[in-house]
């Protein structure tokens, strides 16, 4: 346990940050290769998304909830390169590594430090995943390290919808949930019967009262891979640290802030546009179990808002110089077959498009920019 | 009071989709600043006549509507006071064909504009993919012992081992190619309407679609069939194959084993948007269109199988606030009703068991569930892909209690042993379950 933040606070927020690149008993890892690997290797990706996840909770222009301060942040980290932390303003840090039995451990502490209704639980995890169906497990460092018969090394996984259903019974009844990891199907998972890991804490059959909110944000749908990106964050982090910029955010409270209503339009566009013209493209996160809005998070400013510009027809926009111009905004691209992607505060801009071959064409248009996500479409004639 | 006449402009084959997506409306000339959303509403799709009426204070208003594909339209207008409303019309493209503007308004397929530029932009796209995809037809009813002969099936195809690799699934009913229309990498499929609506016979027939291609990989589906809509008409079913993937998808992302995936509709221009939302995991905008139906979905039961959608968004919302106004109480009852009423359906039985969970009046009943979720299997494949999730999780939750009780219920163990096959075959991302009857373990 690695606990960066532990303030006795009656009512706060309390972090579960998981990140696992290195897998020894994986491809190209330390120990002897498990033999049901299923092409799963090393990650360089997960410890950073982890990091800036952490780093995000952190900083003073982070995370930032009167009613709900951040009381308390585990990180555990399983990464090859390096076993430190530094958080924003501060010294480095060592942190603990994220085997099944510390990660065990983590969910237990944190579920117990949830212990008032008004508290916010935030768990982030980013590593493999494997699935079937409707059904997600989370692979801890030691996967594959019970090698013999293969299906006990599941003992060393987490189930997380398992974990899901038994996090009712917890005090704190608001909980977000962002799971980074790829969703493929796994023939491990598929030969064993009724067992997909451990889920740590087993659900009851009675449901909890008074009901939680506790959505769950994950990187991909069911069935295909997320993405990480060598040495950093992972495509999905990165798309929702952009989107806790603005893109997630509602008013419905009377101020601009991340609800979990909105965040899951605001992490649909800035990934969209995050895996453009990358391997990733087609990765599409979803979300469940969102249930009211909840905001969790006050932006300090206007909201920053992803902004697609292009031509009416689309067949135009290839052969359109753009410009924008508007509230201390002015820029310009040269043509490219792409749509604009651009992020711009909350406001009203000038959009143009000047076109001069084959046929010389021009248009502009003025909008309005606001999030989850604005698509200019600039008339040419 | 002025107005403003809303409306998405889309062709759908005459019809109008009047829920067709939420609209939120903000007023600007007061500034804008936080908080100045004034209403959501609903704004039809169709054509001229398919038109929504929000009253507003006469000024500018900004308004955004969400699309069930998460895409986002929006518009600015000056709302004044003229007798006959200020229009507000979206434009969202239109479909390859008129047979697929459907799947297009529903976000299952991208528009004819675009599928065009990616040709043309030589886009990397399997356009053969499901050229060998042919899909049958047919419809089951109970075995002599009252076991439904689907899941029956089902759970000894599920109980095969995944390295025999792709098998086709044994079925003893008789089945009937369907015809397809074509748009690659795209086929509709289409079923002959039925005329008929027998929901109230207890031996009420279930439909299903077999969808198979040349390497005998095959999806099965729960066909909603026949559809009947408040107004009493039949709405047409159908399912699109296409690919698995978004078109634009980076060959290594695209699984081996997944090539192709099936997103089944009803065409009812209330329900419609709801579920697509709801697959989308855009619960709030399914839970207000859902509550603007309310009374169309369970007033008269017409369609026991659109009450249960409307149901599913609605209990999810209530299991998260757990209002005790008249009113929600009232739907709570219509939920004993459908489980009552339609015992082919498993889908009421899926949601008595969670509302009986939860305590209706505060008095949770493991009890109740517990014969609610077994019933509820045995009755067959659930309607829903929300079903499969929720009777998988509610048999999760009751074994659970009685291993911590030490209690021994083997009809709990092997509901839930048949069910979690079928979740883990499931197909999370379309409203109506699907299921993958193959698995290629590689």
């Amino acid at each position: 346990m690695t606990q960066l933040v532990n303030q006795p606070l009656q009512r706060g927020a309390h972090a579960l940050v998981i990140g696992v690149g290195e897998y020894p008993w994986l491809d190209g890892g330390t120990q002897p290769r498990f033999a049901h690997f299923e092409g799963m290797g090393q990650l360089s990706s997960p410890p950073q998304s982890a990091r800036a996840f952490a780093e995000w909770l952190l900083s003073p222009t982070g995370y930032n909830n009167t009613a709900c301060p951040l009381a308390s942040l585990d990180l555990l980290i399983s990464d090859s390169s390096t076993d430190q932390f530094v958080p924003p303003g501060g010294t480095s840090t060592t942190i603990q590594r994220a085997r099944f039995a510390d990660i065990s451990s983590a969910i237990l502490n944190w579920f117990a430090r949830g212990n008032d209704a008004d508290d916010l639980l935030l768990f982030f995890y980013c590593g493999h995943g494997v699935a079937r169906g409707l059904n997600m497990t989370l692979l801890p460092e030691d996967y594959g390290s019970q090698q013999t018969p293969p299906q006990a090394s599941l003992t060393l996984a987490i189930d997380f919808d398992g974990l899901y259903l038994g996090m009712d019974s917890c005090a704190a009844r608001n909980q977000l949930f962002f799971v980074d990891a790829c969703r493929v199907a796994s023939g491990m998972l598929m030969r064993t019967i009724n067992f997909s890991g451990t889920p740590v804490i087993p659900g009851m059959a009675q449901i909890s009262s008074p009901p939680r909110n506790a959505p769950i944000y994950y990187s991909a749908v069911p069935g295909i891979t997320a993405y990480g990106r060598p040495g950093k964050p992972s495509f999905f982090t990165g798309a929702l640290l952009k989107a806790f910029r603005g893109a997630g955010a509602g008013d419905t409270s009377g101020a601009w802030a991340l609800q979990t209503d909105t965040l899951v339009l605001g992490i649909h566009h800035q990934l969209r546009r995050a895996v453009a013209n990358t391997a990733a493209v087609g990765q599409l996160s979803t979300a469940n179990h969102v249930g009211p809005p909840l905001a969790f998070h006050q932006l300090a400013g206007l909201p920053e808002c992803p902004v697609d510009v292009l031509c009416d027809p689309e067949s135009d926009t290839a052969n359109a110089t753009f410009a924008v111009s508007g509230n201390g905004v002015q820029q310009t691209r040269v043509p490219q077959a792409a749509p604009w992607g651009l992020d711009l505060l909350l406001g009203d801009y000038q959009f143009a498009a000047n076109i001069t071959a084959p046929s010389a064409k021009s248009g502009q248009s003025t909008s309005r920019v606001a999030p989850p996500f604005r698509s200019v479409k600039i008339p040419v004639a | 009071m002025a107005y403003a006449r809303l409306r998405i402009d889309k062709y759908l084959e005459g019809e109008p989709l009047t829920g067709g997506a939420i609209v939120d409306v903000r007023r600007l000339d007061d500034g804008g600043g936080p908080g100045a959303r004034v209403k959501r509403a609903t704004v039809p799709m169709g054509t001229s006549g398919a038109e929504s009426r929000v009253n507003l204070d006469p000024g500018k208003y900004e308004f955004t509507a969400i699309l069930p594909s998460g895409d986002v339209l929006s518009s600015i207008a000056e709302v004044d006071a003229r007798p006959d409303g200020v229009p507000v019309v979206f434009e969202i493209g239109h479909a390859s064909h008129e047979w697929m503007s459907w799947q297009h308004a529903l976000g299952n397929v991208v528009a004819g504009e675009t599928l065009d530029l990616m040709k043309a932009q030589g886009a990397k796209i399997q356009w053969s993919l499901v050229d060998d995809v042919g899909a049958q037809w047919f419809a089951a009813s109970k075995l002599p012992d009252g076991r439904d002969a689907i899941a029956t099936a089902l759970a000894a195809h599920l109980a095969l081992d995944p390295g025999s690799g792709p098998v086709p699934i044994k079925l003893s009913a008789p089945v009937q190619d369907l015809p397809s229309l074509n748009e690659p990498p795209f086929k509709v499929y289409q079923i002959p309407l039925s005329n008929h609506f027998d929901y109230e016979n207890a031996k009420f027939v279930r439909s299903y679609a077999l969808v198979g291609d040349s390497s005998k990989r095959q999806m099965l589906c729960v066909l909603p069939y026949p559809w009947r809509k408040v107004d009493g008409t039949e709405a047409a079913v159908e399912f699109m194959v296409g690919p698995d993937q978004p078109l634009d998808a980076d060959e290594s992302i695209v699984q081996f084993d997944v090539p192709w995936c099936v997103s089944t509709i009803a065409r009812d221009d209330r329900v419609a948007s709801v579920l697509s939302y709801f697959a989308a995991g855009n619960d709030d905008a399914a839970a207000f269109l859902a509550k603007e139906a309310l009374y169309l979905l369970f007033d008269k039961m017409v369609n026991p199988l659109a009450a249960s959608a409307g149901a599913y968004v609605l209990v999810d919302q209530w299991l998260r606030k757990r209002d005790t106004d008249p009113q929600v109480v009232q739907w709570l009852n219509w939920i004993d009703n459908l489980a009552k009423w339609f015992p082919w359906l498993p889908d009421g039985e899926v949601l008595r068991g969670w509302v009986a969970l939860a305590g209706r009046d505060a008095k949770p009943s493991v009890e109740t569930a517990r014969s609610a979720f077994v019933e509820a299997e045995r009755r067959g494949l659930p309607v829903y892909t929300a079903g499969v999730r929720r009777l998988a999780d509610g048999l999760t939750r009751i074994a659970n209690q009685d291993k911590a009780d030490g209690r021994d219920d083997r009809a709990v163990v092997d509901a839930l042993e048949r069910i979690r096959r079928v979740a883990w075959s499931a197909d999370p991302r379309f409203p109506f379950t699907t299921i993958r009857l193959w698995f290629d373990p590689k």
